[in-house]
């Protein structure tokens, strides 16, 4: 579904990614693992359109999207759900939903995808009024995905979800994650909780300076205490 | 020494003299929420609007709505024009210190328009005594031209026009969440140079009709937009720079201030006064009237 071939990218003068390869299949989860500054969101915002590459390429559904602009990308079903989530602060709840249903035109869509976003997380449903900016950052976070959602992706770029919650809304935000992909979206995560972004995907790359230095099933990863103490720190507690 | 006559009088006229000042500062504040330009030709959209609705109204002698619709549509289409010309191709080239650059780039826009209305109609003062006869007396004696007040009235109808606008339609909503978030903007799917070049020509929309209905006070001479520049400039510092919401009561208070400083001082001294009060406001409340630590458009 996803291809990124020989992808080069990074920030002005600062090349971040070196030949980074990756694919994603359909209704997988892939995640990203690697210390901080190994590239990992880079490779995201790249594929999201936010970045230029600077060499390489990078194919959706048979269709090349290197080198179009964000909201471009966004339109092909692709959502970006980034670290800082990126949210309209002094707009409700229900404003920042419907604005992640942008580019659809159809009316009845987009009840549908509100109906599905406030089945998944209640919690939007009952705050529609408030302010988004006056949310807790656990319903910030639930209101990005719910965005990210509500333009019913083929795939989703999840950033750092778990960044800054407290445990249990972590675990709450990794369970979502389980049920999209129950559902049938295809994810591809970055994540600084290893152990449990392991249980949860089935695919993992180990990013280190920016290149892919390993590749292989989670559960093997989480079986293999080489590769969690060589590339991953001794794992996250 | 004032008796609640005078008093109810100066508010009137007060209130009628910000209802414009609300509308070109409306359209300043926007440009800036939403583009991050500091807009210093926004005086020449204004007198493009007061041109066409002299030339459609003195010269083609059509009925005074039609002039101000024509304004309009002037404004609008230069807006857009000198969106497409200058900003986009400037944002996509070069997006760093894009607010020293856009700024340089808006007073250079105000010299080139000026001179070109120089150029082409000349320095002298085209005017119109009145697009509307008559005058209406309120209960207090005092009496209104027909004109100044519907002019107030068309303020009135763009500002609330605007607002609904905003907030009721998906491209208003998405001009304020470019406004609130570009990043965020983009990953919901946003254009932003759709976005941008609807802004600007909504803001250059309202400063036209601004010009056109105020012709029979201010007629079109090249530099006439340089007061009402000023003034929305004023406004928009005193509440706040990108405080959309607060560009509104914002042109009222320096309204009611001119015309209260006008009656108490004398003509000379409006301006020191209003600006004064300006510094001081400044001084203890550094992000404006309404300005918050952060500069967004809550509310708005």
């Amino acid at each position: 579904m996803l291809t990124v071939a020989q992808l080069e990218s990074g920030y002005n003068h600062l090349q971040v990614l070196w030949d980074v390869s990756l694919k994603v299949m359909k209704g997988e989860m892939v995640a990203l693992l690697g210390r901080n500054g190994a590239g990992k969101t880079t490779i995201l915002r790249t594929i999201a359109g936010l970045l230029k590459p600077k060499a390489g390429r990078i194919d959706f559904m048979d269709r090349r999207i290197d080198g179009l602009p964000a909201h471009e990308v966004s339109r092909m079903r692709i959502s970006f759900i980034p670290e800082n989530l990126h949210l309209f602060p002094a707009m409700s709840v229900l404003d920042n939903l419907l604005l992640g249903a942008y580019s659809i035109q159809d009316p009845r869509k987009i009840k549908e995808s509100l109906a599905f976003v406030h089945d998944i997380f209640p919690a939007l449903a009952q705050r529609r009024r408030q302010l988004a900016g006056s949310l807790s950052g656990g319903e910030q976070r639930m209101l990005a995905l719910g965005r990210g959602l509500m333009s019913q992706p083929e795939l989703l770029l999840v950033d750092e979800p778990s960044l800054g919650l407290a445990p249990r809304m972590a675990s709450t935000v990794f369970d979502t994650l389980g049920k999209l992909r129950l559902r049938g979206l295809t994810i591809l995560l970055v994540e600084q909780n290893v152990h449990t972004t392991l249980q949860i995907s089935d695919r993992s790359y180990v990013l280190e300076q920016g290149r892919i230095v390993l590749e292989g099933g989670s559960r093997e990863f989480l079986e293999n205490d080489h590769v969690c103490k060589t590339y991953l720190g001794s794992g996250d507690e | 020494m004032l008796g609640p006559i005078a008093i109810w009088d100066l508010f009137v006229t007060g209130i009628l003299r910000g209802g414009m000042y609300a509308l070109m500062a409306v359209g300043l504040s926007l440009v800036f929420g939403v583009m991050k330009i500091p807009h210093f030709a926004h005086g020449e959209f204004y007198m493009l609007g007061a041109y066409t609705a002299y030339f459609v109204y003195a010269v083609f002698r059509l009925p005074p709505l039609v002039a101000i619709l024509s304004a309009a549509f002037t404004g609008l289409l230069a807006g857009v024009l000198a969106e497409k010309l200058m900003f986009s191709p400037l944002r996509r080239r070069h997006a760093e210190q894009w607010v020293l650059n856009t700024f340089l780039v808006t007073v250079g826009l105000s010299f080139v328009m000026q001179n070109a209305a120089l150029a082409l109609w000349g320095g002298q003062y085209r005017g119109i005594t009145q697009y509307w006869h008559g005058s209406i007396q309120l209960f207090s004696g005092m009496h209104i031209s027909v004109d100044r007040a519907i002019s107030f009235i068309i303020a009135i109808f763009c500002i609330v026009g605007l607002w609904w606008f905003l907030d009721f339609t998906r491209m208003g909503k998405a001009i304020r969440a470019v406004a609130q978030d570009e990043t965020g903007a983009l990953l919901v799917g946003i254009d932003l140079d759709q976005i941008h070049t609807i802004t600007f020509g909504l803001s250059s929309l309202m400063a036209a009709i601004a010009g056109a209905s105020l012709l029979s006070l201010n007629p079109a001479y090249p530099t006439v937009g340089l007061a009402p520049l000023y003034k929305s400039w004023y406004v928009v510092v005193l509440v706040g720079l990108g405080n959309m919401a607060g560009a509104i009561p914002g042109g009222f208070i320096v309204g009611l201030l001119e015309t209260f400083s006008y009656y108490a001082f004398g003509s000379g001294w409006q301006d020191v006064i209003s600006l004064s009060i300006l510094i001081l406001i400044l001084l203890f409340k550094p992000a404006g009237l309404f300005g918050s630590r952060v500069r967004n458009l809550s509310n708005a």
